[in-house]
């Protein structure tokens, strides 16, 4: 196999970190493509928005996903298992995927997001991800009171 | 930046941008939805902002909405089956679900409206004002989440209602209590970015025209009238099609769907696409003849 099929990418994190990924899985981050095709590619890449923890995640995503002998339902499976993090985590991949342009990581961790909060009562959305009530009572009754059938 | 300056204190959601924070609003259910704009205030104003309706109605896909009929009295319930249940069926199988989501058609009748403000609840609820005595309302068809409500009573399509937020728009009203609407349908042209509702017309019993040809009955004075949400009147724009007129029809992409018997008790499918050009509206009937 010559070098040149499996082209690799340095990406260098924001506390300095440098990880070795495959070109061909670093694109799925269009932030990453851009660089590449217009030829803007510095060895390595500074990340500066993105830390060693949270850039080693979105790494094993991205190769992950970028497996083609994997099928679709081992892929999902694969995600099921990725987004069971601490919230902290999930928000920093969020702002990571969102930095890079990985469309299907934020796909993904949106999804989860919304998913999660279906269960959730208004008080625990607002407990677990840390949101501030700027509600009065009253202010809150009236809300609630315009679709009753969603807090029965 | 990331959040990697606060990780000492406990990082809130409220620290994404507000793009962010929308793409995952629009994951949600509209049960979700509905409860999330309870949260904050942040939340209840990007919610309400119409680009996010428009984004989340793009986004999603279709749900069915269940009416239960009792012959006994009129209902305002509607289920809403969210999408992502309905994929788990499959044919033929039985399954017993319990809709989450109930929705109810911004009707109430106005005696019940008059007590509830002689107690001194001066707070009405937006609804539509219905004479006791027959108010029987049904659904004419949905169009882009909103539905179509026609009043029995007085045999006319009555108020286009968003069955979410409760909001309505009362139609204006026939002008003669002699005509009765045959057929409406509700539609969006996407040409104007006008939502119109169609009505055929038939004119009352004395002036109706009626002519027999091979045992079938043909109605050539019916008229089409048509309404552009917004406005104040009905347009009157011609004669509707002598045959049988098309039967509920269906709003799809521009154009309304439905079955039509001809002469020979065949049965079409016709297609009324509603095109706009400057003032003018053509109304275009194509009939597909299936082949038997």
């Amino acid at each position: 196999m010559s070098s040149s099929e499996e082209r690799k990418l340095i990406l260098k994190s924001s506390d300095n970190e440098e990880f070795v990924v495959k070109e061909s899985s670093a694109v799925q981050c269009l932030t990453i493509k851009n660089l590449v095709e217009d030829r803007c590619v510095s060895d390595p890449i500074p990340l500066a928005n993105v830390d060693s923890k949270i850039l080693a995640l979105v790494i094993e995503f991205m190769e992950k996903h970028a497996e083609t002998t994997l099928s679709n339902s081992e892929k999902k499976e694969f995600d099921v298992e990725f987004v069971k993090k601490p919230f902290d985590d999930l928000l920093e991949l969020i702002l990571a995927a969102n930095y890079l342009d990985f469309r299907e990581l934020m796909d993904v961790l949106c999804n989860t997001c919304a998913k999660q909060m279906e269960n959730w009562s208004v008080e625990e959305v607002r407990e677990k991800f840390n949101i501030q009530n700027d509600y009065t009572v009253e202010e809150e009754k009236a809300a609630r009171a315009e679709n009753p059938w969603a807090f029965e | 930046m990331g959040l990697t300056t606060r990780r000492s204190s406990r990082a809130s959601i409220m620290d994404l941008p507000e793009l962010i924070i929308l793409e995952i609003l629009l994951y949600l259910s509209i049960k979700g939805i509905v409860m999330c704009k309870c949260v904050c205030k942040t939340w209840q104003h990007l919610i309400s902002n119409p680009h996010f309706a428009k984004h989340h109605f793009a986004h999603s896909k279709a749900g069915i909405l269940i009416r239960p009929s009792d012959v006994g009295r009129i209902s305002r319930m509607l289920y809403f089956m969210e999408p992502s249940v309905i994929s788990v069926i499959e044919a033929g199988q039985q399954v017993n679900l319990k809709p989450d989501t109930k929705l109810k058609t911004p009707l109430l009748n106005v005696d019940a409206q008059a007590i509830a403000f002689i107690e001194g609840n001066t707070k009405r609820k937006r609804t539509i004002n219905l004479d006791t005595k027959n108010h029987k309302i049904s659904i004419v068809n949905s169009c882009n989440g909103f539905l179509c409500l026609f009043e029995r009573s007085h045999n006319n399509p009555t108020v286009v209602c968003n069955s979410v937020t409760n909001e309505y728009i009362e139609l204006p009203p026939a002008i003669n209590a002699d005509e009765s609407t045959v057929t409406c349908g509700f539609g969006f042209c996407q040409l104007t970015n006008q939502y119109k509702v169609l009505r055929v017309l038939s004119p009352g019993k004395n002036q109706l025209a009626k002519s027999q040809i091979e045992g079938t009955t043909f109605y050539p004075n019916r008229v089409v009238e048509i309404h552009t949400l917004g406005t104040k009147t009905w347009r009157n724009i011609g004669f509707a099609p002598s045959f049988q007129c098309i039967k509920s029809p269906i709003y799809l992409n521009g154009s309304f769907i439905g079955s039509v018997t001809d002469v020979a008790g065949m049965i079409l499918y016709s297609h009324l696409s509603l095109a706009v050009s400057a003032s003018n509206l053509f109304l275009y009937l194509q009939l597909i003849v299936l082949v038997e």
